[in-house]
């Protein structure tokens, strides 16, 4: 594994699972969400995800 | 402090499979959510986390000259797809959300076919075993 590699897992995948495991295990937050907050953000999610993957390849569409 | 601070990237370091499972184990829908259609929701949600999560690091890594830019073109659009493709691709995370309970045998066979590319390259390989267990798993 190189460098890059760990700042990418600890950076992108590590710290923020960590505070999320614990701030779901102190309560915080929003612990019984509503299925339309939870689809919303589903949706949210899907449509960012999509249109950063768009980004990359238009521009390095050949 | 120093030292303390590499001893902490050492342990991570050493710890992946840790980390990784620390990861697949968040992608579970938490215990105070009860509502069945809720927790369903939510673990669909997750899982396309994880492959957003992957998306940008194989799009880092490209950038960073660690993978060659062809292969994380093919990645990304396994993941997002492409609308101006011709014709039109479908991806991963889409497939995911649209059928939240019968995507595995889609995504299972896009995964077959692509995990090489990840296997093939050193920066991205460690995705490996995580997406064996999202698309294996939960």
């Amino acid at each position: 594994m190189d460098n890059t590699l760990l700042g990418i897992v600890i950076r992108d995948i590590a710290v923020p699972e960590i505070f999320a495991i614990i701030a779901r295990l102190r309560g915080a937050g929003n612990p019984e969400p509503t299925l339309a907050e939870v689809q919303a953000e589903l949706d949210n999610m899907l449509a960012t995800i999509t249109q950063s993957g768009m980004d990359y390849l238009d521009k390095y569409r050949t | 402090m120093k030292s303390t601070i590499k001893a902490f990237i050492l342990a991570l370091a050493i710890s992946t499979p840790a980390i990784a499972a620390i990861t697949i184990q968040s992608a579970c829908a938490p215990k105070t959510i009860t509502n069945p259609e809720t927790r369903k929701v939510y673990n669909t949600n997750e899982v396309i986390k994880r492959f957003g999560e992957i998306q940008k690091a194989v799009i880092d890594a490209a950038n960073a000259n660690k993978i060659k830019r062809a292969d994380s073109v093919k990645i990304v659009t396994w993941i997002s797809g492409d609308a101006k493709a011709v014709p039109p691709q479908v991806g991963i995370i889409a497939v995911i959300a649209t059928a939240p309970a019968g995507w595995k045998a889609t995504v299972s066979k896009g995964w077959v076919a692509i995990k090489p590319t990840f296997e093939s390259n050193e920066s991205i390989s460690v995705w490996t075993p995580i997406i064996d267990t999202i698309v294996g798993g939960l």
